[in-house]
């Protein structure tokens, strides 16, 4: 049965992250580059927790780490009550299904010379057997539905699509496998200005909707207040602060935090 | 407004010399279209502006919007036969338009100076900072290899590039990417130009260090009393150094007035719905008002107003026919037939 179907109480820890690390060697003789350096956090679902950071600060790292698309050194993944990061390769395949990633880049994350349908459709080709061959066109059909495009979209190739559109083929294809756990990685800030308010309300909709859980990555904090329930502030590769969002931008207690907040335009003019 | 206490926008400086006859910069019917396989891309389709001596306007767009490009025309950047410039742009009562790259050297530099986005590849990394620097001094102006060093560490330090006089020495890759953009200022400011045009000059920097480069802006402009031309996506960016704003929208302009006014009251429903869908309109995601479709690709601007087909107040009118920039206010423009009613219905909310 999809992960997100399970009978699962609103408020249960989906995600137990904890002492996360990831160190990448600089050359010899250097100190290693302490990417993620201890982070924890645990993610309830149908919830959003933010990580903020400038560049620089580990947050897309971290992002992969979770989802062991880079080897973590060290710390555990638990997702649903398993170790991610001791699972053997072919469960850790069966995981994934249920934790999937938006990339910042819609220009770069989509195959060129496959349709939209294609591109929707190729995860059933990885995990045989979630939709039917003979269901597939109909259930492509619905996933354009499901982000906003009309169902023709599925003939047209990524280059005929705006970068908004792309994003929301993106999103598509992330729930064509029904996840419960959505890792966005900057999702709109490749965007123009006009596009990213439907981008945003599309996911909020779809979270409220599904029920989906979300690690929101971001370094926009105008953006973070108005989506996420919980903020990680990670500053070289460790969170400075975490917590609810509200207290957090109301009372930041880091130092680091209330540059952030102090710098962040759009809320100094406000 | 509190924005003064991140970037320490001058006051004092919002009223232009409105006694000078002969403003800085003055742009009338300027339009660039692009050689491309099919049509011509039209990317400026006939905008007018001005600038007083001093003064600090965005130019505010989204991608496609033109923005760049009208930055890019104001020093004869745009090479023919690539690109087709039409129009007038005068700046100190010369015209830019037409005029050989050879006769554009004493305009770039003294007369207007120019900083990207992207500092990284304006620096050539085989070479140190100052030895860039200085070459502007010796070769402009002729001056002593003494010289020149001398007023490449000065120029630094006058960016706030701690420690200037070992930091000269250091090549290109051994800035980070504020203090490079500081290093790109200093050769934009080094001949004192009388306008700075900076294109999206913070868009790929933190926001901790944006901060740092708007504000000196800021203070440079105060300090040098050189205007600025300040190309941006970003709303909130704009505001912190700008007086008036320009907005763009598909080669057009559609809106122009003093900054805080616009945001306030905006006369242009493109505007309206840019301010309503951002996130600082809002404290929950349900509040944000999305602008539908998307921005026209170039080679297919919608015919009449090209946001129209966008546009929550849209007539049958507004398809077909090209709504004039009016005066709507003092110093207030919109390109709207429904501009006042845009307008009342922000007096009323």
């Amino acid at each position: 049965m999809p992960p997100h179907e399970r009978d699962e109480a609103p408020g249960d820890p989906l995600l137990r992250v904890e002492n996360l690390v990831k160190h990448f060697r600089s050359g010899r003789g250097r100190e290693p580059v302490r990417a993620v350096d201890g982070v924890s956090f645990t993610l309830e679902k149908g919830t959003t927790l933010a990580i903020v950071g400038e560049s620089g600060s580990g947050k897309s790292t971290l992002a992969r780490a979770v989802l062991r698309l880079v080897e973590p050194d060290g710390g555990t993944v638990y997702y649903r009550d398993e170790n991610l990061l001791t699972m053997p390769a072919k469960r850790l395949r069966q995981a994934r299904r249920g934790l999937q990633m938006i990339f910042q880049d819609p220009y770069s994350s989509l195959h060129p010379l496959r349709t939209t349908g294609e591109i929707i459709a190729e995860p059933w080709q990885v995990h045989r057997g979630l939709v039917p061959a003979r269901a597939q066109r109909a259930r492509v059909a619905e996933l354009l539905e499901q982000v906003g495009l009309p169902r023709a979209y599925a003939g047209l190739y990524p280059s005929r699509l705006s970068g908004g559109e792309r994003q929301r083929i993106a999103i598509a294809r992330a729930l064509a496998l029904r996840p419960d756990i959505l890792v966005l990685d900057e999702p709109v800030s490749a965007l123009d200005v006009s596009i990213q308010a439907q981008v945003i309300t599309l996911l909020m909709r779809l979270q409220r909707d599904f029920g989906l859980t979300y690690v929101f990555i971001s370094h926009d904090l105008s953006l973070v207040r108005l989506v996420a329930d919980r903020v990680g502030v990670l500053h070289r590769g460790t969170f400075v602060e975490e917590g609810p969002t509200e207290q957090v931008y109301d009372h930041p207690e880091h130092e680091y935090t209330q540059a952030l907040l102090a710098a962040s335009p759009a809320l100094a003019a406000t | 407004m509190t924005t003064g206490k991140t970037t320490g926008k001058t006051t004092g400086k919002t009223t232009p010399e409105t006694t000078d006859p002969t403003p800085l910069l003055e742009v009338s019917g300027l339009a660039v279209d692009f050689r491309s396989a099919g049509a011509p891309v039209r990317a400026v389709r006939g905008i007018d502006f001005f600038l007083q001596p001093g003064e600090s306007m965005a130019i505010l767009g989204e991608s496609g919007s033109g923005k760049s490009v009208t930055g890019k025309a104001l020093l004869g950047l745009l090479p023919a036969p690539a690109a087709r410039v039409r129009g007038s742009i005068r700046f100190q009562g010369r015209e830019v338009v037409g005029r050989a790259d050879r006769e554009l050297r004493d305009l770039r530099g003294p007369g207007i100076g120019l900083v990207f986005q992207d500092a990284l590849d304006s620096l050539n990394p085989v070479f140190s900072v100052g030895s860039q620097l200085a070459e502007i001094f010796r070769v402009r102006l002729g001056w002593s290899r003494a010289a020149a060093r001398a007023e490449a560490v000065r120029l630094l330090d006058q960016v706030g590039i701690p420690s200037p006089e070992s930091r000269v020495d250091d090549y290109p890759d051994q800035f980070s990417g504020g203090m490079r953009q500081r290093v790109c200022i200093a050769m934009a400011i080094a001949l004192k130009p009388k306008l700075l045009v900076a294109d999206e000059p913070t868009t790929a920097l933190d926001v901790t260090v944006q901060a740092g480069i708007l504000s000196l802006l800021n203070r440079l402009r105060a300090e040098t009393g050189m205007a600025l031309l300040f190309v941006t996506h970003d709303l909130n960016v704009a505001r912190l150094v700008a007086d008036r704003v320009t907005v763009m929208y598909a080669g057009r302009i559609v809106e122009h007035g003093p900054i805080e006014q616009v945001y306030a009251q905006p006369a242009h429903p493109y505007t309206k719905a840019l301010l309503a869908s951002h996130p600082a309109a809002a404290t929950h995601w349900s509040q944000l008002r999305p602008i539908g479709g998307n921005p026209p690709d170039k080679a297919g601007v919608p015919p009449g107003c090209a946001f129209h087909p966008r546009c929550p107040i849209a007539q049958d009118r507004c398809a077909a026919e090209i709504p004039d920039l009016r005066e709507v206010a003092a110093g207030r423009r919109s390109a709207c037939h429904f501009a006042l009613e845009v307008t009342d219905a922000a007096a009323r909310a």
